[in-house]
């Protein structure tokens, strides 16, 4: 009941009801970045009633910010932002999720939190962030809200929705040039910074309320010269390609690797992964591992699809050769818990 | 020769001076002997990364460049 009059004005909307409500109560918004940015877009979403928002920023409030981060006070100077934006946003609605990451994202942890989320709202001052937020989200197949401010213009758009265009078809990197400063070197107005973080938050509803018209096109307003300018993309393969590479090179090194598995091993290690699919390169269809039975059914290689790739793959073959080549080829693909049964389904026959 | 019109924003623009500039170029120019043109008359053009937009379409290098077409060269801001 609290909740219908909480949001009544939007409940009013045409085309907004209660099922749409419970659609965005429903998902979870990952927000990188608690600066000017983060500052427009974090009450609005969470003031709407989208149901779980988590805020990452590793910084802490500075006098300098104040200009144009709006959610943070004179008496919160030194506090982090991530933490003080959450208290904020549980102020304004309580009904909401607010989780606090106070640190950097970082190639590290990167895959693990934006796995936790739905959609990703980049609010972030830099360039190679910027990066890691793609290719991490062209790997999970998740829409990125991207917003950058420059001076008196900004930038915004929503990047991998649907298959279009991704950061990396819009700006493919060139290492040897240097990346634009950020605002704390080139200066920026904050209600320019406020502006595009609107258009973020506005994004993020229309992606997860399914109404409204997605804007996967790079828009750049100039409110400052009342100009407005857009740019179509294709969506490029060759960028897209770039992006899983990098992510399938970064994501836990320690994992990356093909692990070998004796034929005595294999009971404890079907138990540890009881959905692991079973890969035999002698021939046959793929199948979820069979603790009752440990058979081997043969299995086509190419019927594994991309979102197999957080599960544990085994691969055998008869000798335990092919399955060793086969192991590395999966590790290249982009799949992080490659097994290799050594010896291959003969041995474990003969034990 | 063929006249062109280029916008340009952020840092492009610094450069530049202008948010726009009238260019004289040879006929069926292609983007990336534009970027080259761009970037020996202004220098510092080609120490930062930028795309280029053909009527407000991202266009890749081999692309060519016709009289009345709107150029734009646009960069990645960073500011958050």
């Amino acid at each position: 009941m609290k909740k219908r009059e909480r949001y009544k004005r939007q409940l009013l909307l045409p085309e907004w009801n209660e099922e749409v409500q419970k659609k965005l109560d429903q998902s979870s918004v990952l927000v990188v970045g608690a600066g000017g940015l983060g500052a427009a877009t974090l009450p609005y979403i969470a003031a709407a009633g989208l149901g779980h928002t988590g805020i990452v920023d590793h910084d802490h409030i500075s006098r300098s910010n104040l200009q144009r981060q709006i959610l943070f006070k004179e008496s919160e100077i030194g506090s982090n932002k991530a933490e003080r934006a959450a208290q904020f946003l549980q102020d304004l609605n309580p009904d909401v999720l607010v989780k606090p990451y106070p640190f950097r994202l970082t190639e590290e942890n990167a895959d693990d939190l934006i796995s936790q989320y739905n959609v990703v709202v980049d609010c972030t001052d830099s360039i190679p962030v910027r990066y890691l937020i793609n290719d991490v989200c062209v790997s999970q197949e998740k829409p990125i809200v991207f917003g950058a401010i420059h001076r008196y213009e900004g930038q915004f758009a929503v990047l991998n929705y649907r298959g279009g265009p991704t950061y990396r078809c819009f700006f493919p990197e060139n290492k040897g040039r240097i990346t634009s400063p950020n605002c704390e070197e080139e200066g920026v107005l904050g209600s320019i910074a406020g502006l595009i973080g609107l258009y973020q938050a506005t994004e993020v509803l229309k992606i997860l309320t399914e109404l409204g018209e997605v804007s996967t096109s790079l828009t750049i307003i100039q409110p400052w010269k009342n100009e407005t300018f857009k740019m179509y993309k294709e969506r490029n393969d060759r960028q897209v390609e770039i992006a899983r590479n990098n992510s399938s090179k970064r994501s836990r090194p320690d994992e990356r690797k093909v692990r070998l598995l004796q034929t005595k091993e294999l009971m404890d290690w079907a138990s540890d992964y009881p959905h692991a699919l079973v890969v035999n390169m002698t021939g046959g269809p793929i199948r979820e591992v069979n603790l009752s039975q440990l058979e081997f059914p043969g299995s086509n290689p190419d019927q594994l699809y991309m979102e197999d790739r957080e599960r544990a793959l085994l691969v055998v073959c008869s000798h335990g050769i092919n399955s060793r080549s086969a192991s590395e080829y999966f590790i290249e693909k982009g799949f992080n818990k490659v097994f290799h049964l050594e010896g291959g389904i003969q041995k474990f026959r003969e034990e | 020769m063929q006249r062109i019109e280029l916008l340009a924003f952020g840092q492009t623009e610094e450069i530049l001076g202008a948010q726009s500039v009238t260019l004289e170029l040879k006929e069926d120019l292609i983007v990336d002997e534009l970027r080259a043109f761009l970037e020996k008359e202004y220098s510092r053009l080609s120490e930062i990364n930028y795309s280029v937009a053909l009527n407000q379409k991202g266009v890749e290098g081999s692309e060519k460049i016709k009289e009345g077409d709107i150029v734009a060269i646009l960069p990645p801001f960073a500011g958050g």
